[in-house]
């Protein structure tokens, strides 16, 4: 047990003993599996306050104790649900223990059905316990969590432009490619399993696919008349992207396990950075035929013609369709510098989210925030608070952030 | 009919029909050939390698895409001295602002390139004697950082 005695002598005159139990209380919370203090410290903000509830219990097991201070941790960022004591009401009630960072966790509803269990055996206790986060937020909400999400974006630290990956919190930065002149403009599958990226390693661009987990590299366009842009349809299973082989820059759609390609769009001038719809077969791409990019949408049905997206913005780039397919974020410029706007789709008003060079936009797997670069940092905004804040810095200049969908 | 109202109507669907061709919707009518890209096996890229250009960097105004008149005497001189010579491997490698989005500058300097291999090609340079690079603002640190295309020739 732990013993606290403390004699306090004549000589002190200030309140020591409460000093000291005030510095160790969180050393000691953790120890003892203490549940009020961190409560005390860590207060949920307002809107987590009206969040679905959810009753844990306290863990059991050698790590339980630090498993739960993180879990609650994670829901309390994530803002999704509202961590709560066993006690309190709350609508569904997790159990769970933790030995040796395996965490194993039963979810039960109010009525004591079982809505999962599972048992969570990555080698860190970190990732399990991001991993069960996300599962409840999953299972309560029907939207999917971001403590096991990740960011790519483009940084040229290393003096060349590479991708990095990071955590959806801006922790866990780590450099991916070392591209012999670089790459560029990344694409991220559901789960982050593949990379898709723009490569300089040859001195032309080319298109190369990465398996994350495996390592293996594999070209997917070294055609000609350069290629870049690429974005991965909702369903994993097809890639579009630019291509110039035909002697002019067009959007093509090709298919990952089969290499065919159609090209979907048919224009004059510049089409670039194309996006999926997350529901419908449609894809979103900018094109300046002259004067200035704006929006326009292509189907893949044959011999459809893309129509133009009206924004009421000018010089329109980077559209990315949010995951309800509901609004579009897209980078525009006003005021001489660029911002990014969130427009409802396919009709409705539109909102600049951030100003002063704000570009390329990306939306989070739950549609709540959006992720972007701002003076070489990348910054998310909550669409809920309106709050902001900087995910990384001093990383050299951070472009083309892209959430892992 | 009325003689008169008869060659009014008839010169009437006359003129509908040829102000119709050159509607923006009537499409392309010269259909202008667009040359694709052959082989890039011999093709040296200007990343990585100290290549010489050829001619002058021609500058691009904001927001254009096509190639200027001032540019046409330029490509003509170049195109005279390629024309007919086999071991001809020019690379067209075009470059953008450091301010553009960077995806939309990849392809607004990679429709450049195009633009520009398109006129030497006319011009009578054999298309598989040509290839392009649109490196957008990718390498403004150590590149050209404006809005230029290069042209190299690394002969054979």
């Amino acid at each position: 047990m732990f013993d606290c005695t403390f004699a306090p002598t004549k000589k002190m005159r200030f309140p020591v003993l409460p000093l000291i139990i005030l510095i160790c209380l969180p050393a000691m919370a953790d120890t003892l599996a203490l549940d009020w203090p961190w409560k005390m410290l860590r207060k949920a903000p307002s809107h987590v306050e009206r969040a679905p509830r959810v009753g844990i219990e306290p863990f059991s097991g050698g790590t339980g104790a630090s498993a739960e201070r993180q879990l609650r941790e994670e829901l309390i960022v994530a803002g999704e649900l509202l961590p709560v004591a066993k006690e309190e009401d709350a609508g569904h009630t997790l159990t769970a223990k933790s030995i040796g960072g395996r965490v194993t966790a039963r979810l039960a509803d109010k009525s004591g059905k079982e809505v999962f269990e599972r048992t969570y055996a990555a080698p860190g206790l970190n990732e399990n316990v991001k991993t069960l986060a996300d599962d409840l937020i999953y299972a309560i909400t029907g939207r999917p969590g971001l403590a096991t999400s990740q960011i790519a974006f483009v940084s040229d630290v290393t003096g060349r432009k590479q991708i990095h990956l990071c955590d959806a919190d801006g922790g866990n930065v780590q450099q991916i490619t070392r591209e012999a002149n670089g790459a560029v403009s990344p694409a991220l599958s559901g789960e982050a399993s593949v990379l898709i990226y723009t490569s300089y390693r040859t001195g032309f661009a080319s298109i190369q696919m990465l398996d994350l987990a495996g390592g293996l590299v594999r070209t997917l366009s070294e055609a000609p008349g350069g290629g870049s842009g690429a974005a991965i349809s909702p369903d994993s299973e097809r890639v579009a992207m630019t291509l110039g082989f035909v002697g002019t820059p067009e959007i093509f759609v090709t298919e990952i396990t089969t290499g065919s390609t159609i090209c979907v769009t048919e224009t004059t001038g510049v089409p670039s950075g194309p996006a999926w719809h997350p529901k419908e077969a449609l894809v979103m791409f900018s094109c300046d035929e002259g004067s200035g990019p704006s929006l326009w949408i292509a189907t893949m049905k044959k011999n459809d013609r893309a129509k133009p997206w009206r924004t009421s913005h000018s010089n329109c780039t980077d559209p990315e369709w949010s995951p309800d397919g509901k609004r579009v974020a897209f980078t525009a410029k006003s005021g001489g510098s660029h911002c990014v706007v969130v427009r409802d789709y396919p009709t409705g008003g539109s909102q600049v989210i951030a100003r002063g060079g704000a570009q390329h936009p990306t939306w989070s797997p739950n549609g709540r925030f959006l992720a972007f670069a701002k003076a070489g940092m990348l910054v998310v905004h909550d669409l809920k608070t309106h709050d902001q804040r900087t995910l990384v810095k001093n990383l050299g200049t951070i472009t083309e952030p892209r959430w892992m969908r | 009919m009325n003689p008169i109202t008869r060659t009014a109507a008839l010169a009437l669907i006359a003129l509908s029909i040829s102000s119709c061709a050159s509607a923006p919707w009537a499409g392309n009518a010269d259909d202008k050939v667009i040359y694709a890209l052959g082989n890039r096996a011999e093709f040296v890229s200007p990343l990585g390698n100290q290549l010489t250009p050829a001619c002058p960097a021609l500058k691009f105004a904001k927001g254009s895409l096509e190639v200027s008149a001032q540019h046409q005497a330029v490509l003509k001189e170049m195109a005279d001295e390629c024309s007919g010579v086999a071991s001809t491997r020019i690379v067209v490698a075009a470059y953008c602002q450091p301010g553009l989005p960077p995806e939309y500058a990849r392809v607004l300097s990679e429709k450049r390139a195009h633009s520009v291999r398109q006129r030497l090609v006319e011009l009578g340079v054999d298309p598989d004697h040509v290839q392009t690079a649109g490196f957008g603002n990718d390498f403004a640190i150590n590149g050209p950082a404006n809005d230029v295309v290069v042209i190299y020739n690394t002969r054979r």
